[in-house]
């Protein structure tokens, strides 16, 4: 059996910058696979991307790409990854002609026939200046840049945040096919947690600089649940499973790490499956951040 | 590196109208001062002064002919401030957080706006050069030897300008140009005050004479060229280590 691969692998990093610190946040993500990394605004995700993308220097820990330590050789890694900020970062007066010129002379394997056939495909003009593209359109042109170079790994940081349900859902489709041809992976940072629901394999909680949880979705969709109780139902359901509880006047709604076996000791308890966002949520208020 | 030189160029682009507001401007003044040296007021001014049978007239009248040699060196100027507009675009597109993801090492980066900068003083240069050799085919008051030696001098202050102006950039952020244009020309200043602090001295408190004073200088500096060239390119150098420097520790604030 094939051992799998990881194409990103971080390991104990720690970044402090006194009022925030990143704090040994170590996950890795296989080849293939669509990794949502969540964490509410500040939690640290845009920092551990720059960390992965070598544009931050860390305190301690380390970074692995594609199997490789990035120290020394970020240069070379990133000719294999396609990043997309929640920013374009292509100035107004471009237009599609000029990134593509400019692409061509940063990618060694800039495809300039796919440029523009994203291009068409995400009906963008290519003689337009960049500057009068709607928050849509400039996404797609991050898209259909970070798509030409024929990255093995697509970083994304917040891609879909202050976009409309189509659009977002239109970008998910296209993540959906890149990750269908060939071992391609997605790092897609956000705090919309229905769009990773719908994408994601695996997820990685993060807040306050310190990862709470990571794994595949499912398994962890699966084993969580909301037990919803009167108040004094809630000493019956043992404490190790408990991540955490909110008690109200009108009864309790409990987290639980592993819903099955609540389900088997307390059978009259009704265990609930959670979304992401309710893990994301009950997770923070453990943490004591919400 | 290659790219982000490119995406530099693409800026230059967008100046295009002020670039040949400038030239065109350029080019109407120097020829209006060279048909009023021949035909007008400046002409007459001279004629008087000359008749005056004095040495500092004399220089005077050859210094004032000379000032449109002045005018063309108004373009590189011109040129070389665009590398402020460059720093601000990107600030306002944020394209630094996209540059961080692009197989680019922070040197060649850095290195990128210089060659940028450099070509772009280059190319004012060059067409100041143009001009100056149309001006000198209508004309007699521009010796192109001469005008040369100017040049290839202020080549050297211009790249001096360029390498603090750049530093600075990267120091205090590319989105205050208005600081970023400015410093390097009051630090420029006040090296020039320390360094002949005896000729401003007497040009400001000893009622020399400032119009000779200046034309005089101006005869001196000509023949030092090529040592302020080989200073600017050590200035050029150093201010590359510097800002290499300076943006690497900037990689890891918030």
């Amino acid at each position: 059996m094939d051992e799998e691969k990881n194409v990103i692998e971080l390991k104990g990093i720690v970044k402090d910058y006194g009022d925030f610190r990143l704090d040994k946040v170590s996950f890795s993500v296989p080849q293939g696979c669509v990794c949502g990394f969540i964490g509410q605004n500040g939690a640290g995700k845009t920092t551990t991307i720059q960390i992965m993308l070598d544009s931050i220097k860390r305190d301690e820990g380390e970074v692995f790409l594609f199997g490789e330590s990035i120290d020394g050789k970020s240069e070379i890694l990133k000719q294999d990854i396609g990043v997309v900020f929640d920013e374009m970062g292509f100035h107004d007066f471009l237009t599609g002609k000029d990134i593509n010129i400019i692409m061509k002379n940063i990618y060694r394997d800039w495809d300039e026939e796919l440029f523009f056939d994203y291009m068409k495909r995400f009906s963008l003009p290519i003689k337009k200046k960049c500057g009068s593209f709607s928050r849509g359109m400039r996404m797609k042109l991050q898209i259909a840049t970070a798509l030409s170079h024929h990255a093995n790994l697509l970083i994304m940081d917040e891609p879909t945040s202050g976009l409309d349900p189509i659009v977002r859902s239109e970008m998910l489709q296209i993540f959906r096919e890149y990750v269908v041809e060939e071992d391609h992976t997605i790092l897609l940072s956000s705090h919309i947690t229905s769009d990773l629901e719908k994408i994601a394999d695996m997820v990685v909680f993060i807040n306050g600089g310190k990862i709470l949880l990571s794994g595949y979705k499912d398994e962890i969709l699966q084993s969580h649940g909301i037990v919803k109780c009167k108040k004094d139902e809630v000493k019956t359901i043992d404490s190790e499973y408990i991540v955490y509880r909110e008690i109200s006047s009108f009864g309790a709604e409990v987290l639980v790490t592993d819903r099955s076996k609540i389900h088997k000791k307390c059978p009259d308890l009704l265990v609930e499956a959670p979304s992401l966002e309710d893990i994301m949520i009950y997770y923070v208020k453990k943490n004591g951040r919400l | 590196m290659k790219g982000l030189m490119i995406k530099d160029m693409f800026s230059l682009r967008k100046q295009m109208r002020f670039f040949i507001f400038v030239v065109v401007s350029v080019f109407v003044i120097s020829i209006m001062f060279v048909l009023s040296v021949k035909f007008g007021n400046v002409g007459r001014f001279l004629e008087k002064i000359q008749t005056d049978e004095n040495a500092v007239s004399e220089k005077i009248t050859i210094g004032l002919t000379k000032l449109v040699m002045l005018f063309c060196l108004f373009i590189p100027i011109a040129f070389t401030g665009n590398v402020t507009e460059i720093f601000l675009d990107d600030y306002n597109a944020s394209f630094e957080k996209l540059m961080s993801a692009f197989p680019i090492s922070v040197r060649k980066r850095v290195a990128a706006r210089y060659i940028s900068g450099i070509s772009f003083t280059l190319t004012g240069l060059c067409i100041s050069l143009i001009l100056s050799l149309v001006l000198s085919l209508l004309t007699t008051i521009i010796n192109f030897d001469e005008y040369m030696r100017y040049l290839i001098c202020f080549t050297g202050v211009i790249l001096i300008y360029l390498s603090i102006l750049i530093v600075l950039a990267y120091i205090i952020g590319g989105e205050k140009t208005g600081l970023v244009g400015t410093l390097p020309v009051i630090i420029m200043v006040l090296t020039g005050i320390l360094i002949k602090y005896k000729t401003f001295y007497k040009m400001l408190f000893l009622n020399g004479d400032i119009l000779l004073i200046f034309f005089q200088t101006a005869e001196k500096i000509q023949h030092m060229s090529v040592t302020i060239f080989v200073i600017s390119l050590l200035c050029l150098i150093l201010s590359y280590i510097l800002s290499v420097f300076v943006t690497e520790r900037k990689g890891g604030t918030i």
